[in-house]
């Protein structure tokens, strides 16, 4: 049959003209480079070493002997920092760390399901407000890990402590920006119209915080002329931390208001054209809780993992991770919590009254 | 109620299907239905707050962004499926294949790339100029914009379900119109729509419960665009702080109502099924004009550019790009990443447990599914054949995140003296009563085609029970039950909500692990490992179609 002939000899010439357009694209096409040390990417981190040298070193962590068995740990946001944290805790205290890594909102989601029988025994979440919630219920245990005299005071909630945390930024794309700004109020400026992002303080709890802490600081008048002045000039609110960082890096917008710090340092050491800026007049740094629930399975391996969170060691490696460590003694690698121009606010009232606040901050600006 | 001997058969074999399908289906429901009632902790019950304007907005859009998508994808799918199934067209196997690339797309990804294709200074605005741009923009950003990548999705199984059916609708029916003197017009309202309805209703009906039940496209494009379904508001209840368990609740059981409406509706249209009668099985044919022809490959490009072309340059720019905030250029370009994905010891295991999972769970969603078509068809009227009927398919009345949380709370009961909760046995049992109802609908569209007649021929010639269902019914089923077990295959594969809410710790799951690349920026690990999903997907896809071919090649 010649016609299936004809086809077949057709089809084979289109897929060697593929295959050579292919090969031609491979020989002209980049490559990733191996951004060491941040690359906490889930999978392809293979940073033993790293954690052989902190487990050898003088800050490294003293793990309670006789433990065994395992505990569950369900864990916010980074995975890789989670991960080589629980490495190194299963190095040093012979106990494997079973982890569920979601997002803040699937793991609070899960817990309150599973509440009538608990499978986590330690919790980490990238937001203050439901912990203190779950405080208040009484679903928290009460233990006092071993160094949590040694870190910022105001990260001590009632049972449950600030692990590391991140602080809240302008990050700028230096490709998009007409010039990079130092204070929130610059954003208002025509030049910037039309390019400012915020995260959605509906989906993101730290830009809620943010709106408290500023309505905290300044006052519910000056705080509500900024952001008047701030839509004005064309800001939109979208998506979470993440999806508002990534449409500022791909230069939809040019500046995201009030985001994360840490995802940008990752962004940055992959050679995204990225800077980040803490505005003048204050910003906040949002600690991310931990805490051990009420009936955990594995008390005793809970503790212990709760200790060398707070440890030297475990702290040196959510630092690595370009987290705001919790003790002070440990340096972080990008801002100390020190240098950090700090609005004037207080995390528990500012979770009494943050419903209230973006209840008004929907009603003026996104209804 | 009398029954016949054989009925009665079937009665006792279906019974112990029905207590399977109470536990597995009905429990959870309840599970959840109680706390729309009792509320949930210290909250109490938000069911009094049903009828505020905000809920009853939120109903009304939930309506119609589901009346949007069945238009649509009805749009899609049924000249495509015509094509595919009557004319020469269906010679062409990798259309098949592209028309089924969307649905082995997670729907959140491709959400996802159409908001990249569309954003400000994105691909669109390049290609198309800051006018162009700025149109599409506003097209995609809008409750049209959200059916459109909805429909995108789920139109493959109106397609499917529409021909598998037209390939079982033998060629005497419309050519006994033809030769009686009938127009093109009058064949086709009065043999093809009366013919086809019972079968695209059932389509319909999946489609719509599909679409007030996906979450990937509400709760990013839906939310940017401000425009609240039912499904986006549960999921921000149970998912975003505070914690609104009581009303997540209450939605689900207008959610449920909904589902059960539209069952109602679909079992009334559909009360009179039309058996094709036993004679001449042959394959319609028809031959097209020229003109028909173009207008056929015209429509199939617009369906391949909307449903593929445009997210899939979307997903694979997102998997080879460099630097996000550099410009698209060949240096920004890489193929890297899918070999670093594929190089990840967790990426790799994501992958293995995620085929595994599917396959067994397809595998028993379609087992389940046989049987519960059996007995609906053999006890129409019974209470334990409606019963079965309705639970197949109750699964898609809900949210899957209605679902899972209704699993939590029934499988880590304290009261359990044994659970499969925390293993990979509980995602098999997740992913099953997702499966459940769309395999069940391919099974059912296939045994719509069986003639009544050809059992009692067989238990005319002495049959017995076992060999008229091994001889006569499993093969007809055959075509709806290799459908099925597919798209069950397929789907779970790239479930998010069951995946992501009953996994154990440590156990990396494909979408889960998808998902979280992207929560934690990693844009271009996320979207390489989609495509590798897809690929994989697509490969099963390939083989599985040429060994069905082969099975019908030969059986004539």
């Amino acid at each position: 049959m010649p016609a299936t002939l004809n086809e077949s000899t057709s089809r084979l010439r289109i897929i060697g003209a593929l295959t050579l357009t292919t090969a031609l694209l491979l020989t002209a096409c980049g490559s990733v480079e191996d951004t060491n040390g941040n690359g906490d990417n889930s999978g392809n981190n293979d940073d033993a070493g790293a954690a052989a040298d902190a487990a050898d070193s003088e800050i490294a962590w003293d793990a309670p002997e006789d433990l065994e068995g395992s505990v569950t740990l369900y864990a916010a946001n980074p995975q890789g920092l989670n991960e080589e944290l629980a490495e190194e805790f299963t190095e040093a205290a012979g106990v494997d760390v079973e982890i569920y890594g979601d997002t803040t909102g699937s793991i609070t989601a899960r817990l309150d399901a599973e509440w009538d029988n608990p499978q986590a025994d330690v919790v980490y979440i990238a937001s203050w407000g439901p912990a203190a919630a779950y405080a208040a219920e009484g679903r928290i245990a009460d233990y006092t890990p071993e160094f949590s005299d040694e870190i910022h005071e105001d990260w001590i909630g009632d049972g449950f402590y600030g692990r590391d945390g991140s602080a809240l930024a302008l990050t700028v794309n230096t490709n998009a920006t007409p010039s990079t700004p130092s204070d929130w109020e610059d954003l208002t400026d025509p030049e910037f119209e039309n390019l400012v992002l915020m995260p959605d303080p509906r989906e993101s709890g730290t830009a809620r915080d943010l709106i408290a802490a500023m309505v905290s600081s300044w006052g519910e008048e000056e705080t509500w002329e900024l952001f008047d002045a701030l839509f004005d000039n064309g800001m939109d609110v979208q998506g979470a931390n993440g999806p508002a960082l990534d449409a500022v890096t791909a230069g939809s917008y040019a500046v995201v208001l009030g985001g994360v710090d840490y995802s940008a340092y990752s962004a940055i050491d992959a050679g995204e054209a990225l800077e980040v800026v803490f505005a003048e007049s204050g910003t906040m740094v949002s600690p991310r809780p931990f805490f051990i629930l009420e009936d955990a399975p594995n008390p005793e391996n809970a503790e212990a993992l709760v200790d060398f969170f707070l440890s030297q060691q475990g702290q040196a490696t959510s630092a690595e991770h370009n987290m705001i460590p919790a003790q002070p003694e440990v340096p972080a690698q990008n801002v100390d919590y020190d240098d950090v121009n700090l609005l004037d606010y207080d995390l528990d009232a500012l979770e009494a009254d943050s419903e209230d606040i973006l209840d008004e901050f929907v009603s003026r600006y996104l209804s | 109620m009398a029954l016949t001997a054989p009925e009665r058969r079937a009665r006792n074999a279906a019974t112990p299907l029905l207590i399977l399908l109470i536990i597995g289906v009905a429990a959870p429901l309840v599970m959840v239905l109680i706390r729309a009632v009792t509320g949930h902790g210290d909250q109490p019950s938000a069911l009094p707050e049903l009828t505020d304007p905000t809920h009853l907005r939120t109903l009304g859009n939930t309506i119609l962004l589901g009346v949007m998508v069945v238009a649509i994808a009805t749009a899609m799918a049924t000249p495509l499926a015509f094509l595919m199934s009557w004319t020469r067209l269906r010679h062409h196997r990798w259309i098949d294949v592209v028309v089924m690339l969307p649905f082995m797309t997670p729907p959140y990804v491709s959400a996802l790339a159409w908001i990249d294709v569309t954003r400000f200074n994105g691909l669109g605005d390049q290609l198309l100029g800051d006018a162009g741009g700025d149109a599409l923009r506003s097209i995609i950003l809008s409750p049209f914009g959200m059916a459109l990548v909805m429909a995108s999705e789920v139109f493959t199984f109106l397609y499917l379900i529409l021909r598998n059916y037209l390939d079982a609708v033998p060629a005497s029916a419309d050519e006994a119109a033809s030769v009686s003197g009938a127009s093109p017009w009058q064949r086709f309202r009065r043999i093809m729509v009366p013919l086809c309805t019972p079968a695209y209703s059932l389509g319909a009906l999946i489609v719509f419960i599909r679409a007030a039940g996906e979450f990937g496209t509400p709760v990013t494009l839906g939310n940017q665009i401000g425009f609240p379904v039912l499904v986006s508001e549960i999921y921000r209840s149970v998912t975003i702080n505070p914690l609104d368990f009581p009303t997540a609740a209450a939605l689900s059981s207008v959610l449920l109502w909904l589902g059960c409406a539209v069952w109602v509706i679909q079992q009334w249209i559909s009360r009179r099924e039309q058996p094709f009668g036993g004679r001449a099985r042959r394959r319609a044919t028809v031959t097209l004009s020229r003109w028909a022809a173009t207008a056929g490959w015209a429509w199939l490009s617009v369906v391949a550019l909307v449903s593929v072309i445009i997210p899939y340059t979307g997903i694979f720019l997102g998997a080879m790009t460099l630097l996000r905030s550099q410009p698209i250029s060949l240096e920004n370009l890489t193929f890297d990443y899918f070999g670093l994905v594929l190089q990840s010891p967790s990426g790799q295991q994501a992958l293995q447990n995620s085929a595994m999972l599917a396959l067994v769970a397809a595998t028993a969603a379609t087992a389940l599914a046989v049987g519960a078509t059996l007995a609906s068809a053999r006890l129409k009227r019974h209470p334990v054949g409606r019963g079965t009927d309705l639970l197949a398919v109750g699964a898609d009345t809900v949210p899957t995140i209605v679902m899972a949380i209704g699993l939590i709370f029934l499988w880590n009961s304290p009261w359990l003296p044994a659970s499969p909760y925390n293993s990979p046995a509980m995602l098999v049992l997740g992913y099953t009563l997702v499966l459940l109802p769309m395999v069940v609908q391919n099974v059912k569209t296939s045994r719509s085609t069986i003639d009544d007649r050809y059992l009692e021929a067989a238990t005319t010639s002495g049959a017995t029970g076992a060999q008229s269902f091994l001889r006569v019914t499993l093969p007809l089923l055959m075509p709806g039950i290799l459908a099925g077990w597919l798209l069950g295959l397929l789907l779970a594969f790239r479930e998010v909500v069951i995946s992501s809410l009953l996994r154990p710790g440590s156990y990396p799951l494909l979408s889960p692990w998808i998902m979280s690349q992207f929560d934690q920026g990693f844009r271009a690990e996320a979207m390489a490992m989609t495509v590798i999903g897809i690929l994989g997907s697509t490969a099963v896809l390939v083989l599985v179609d040429t060994l069905r071919r082969r099975y019908f090649a030969k059986r004539g």
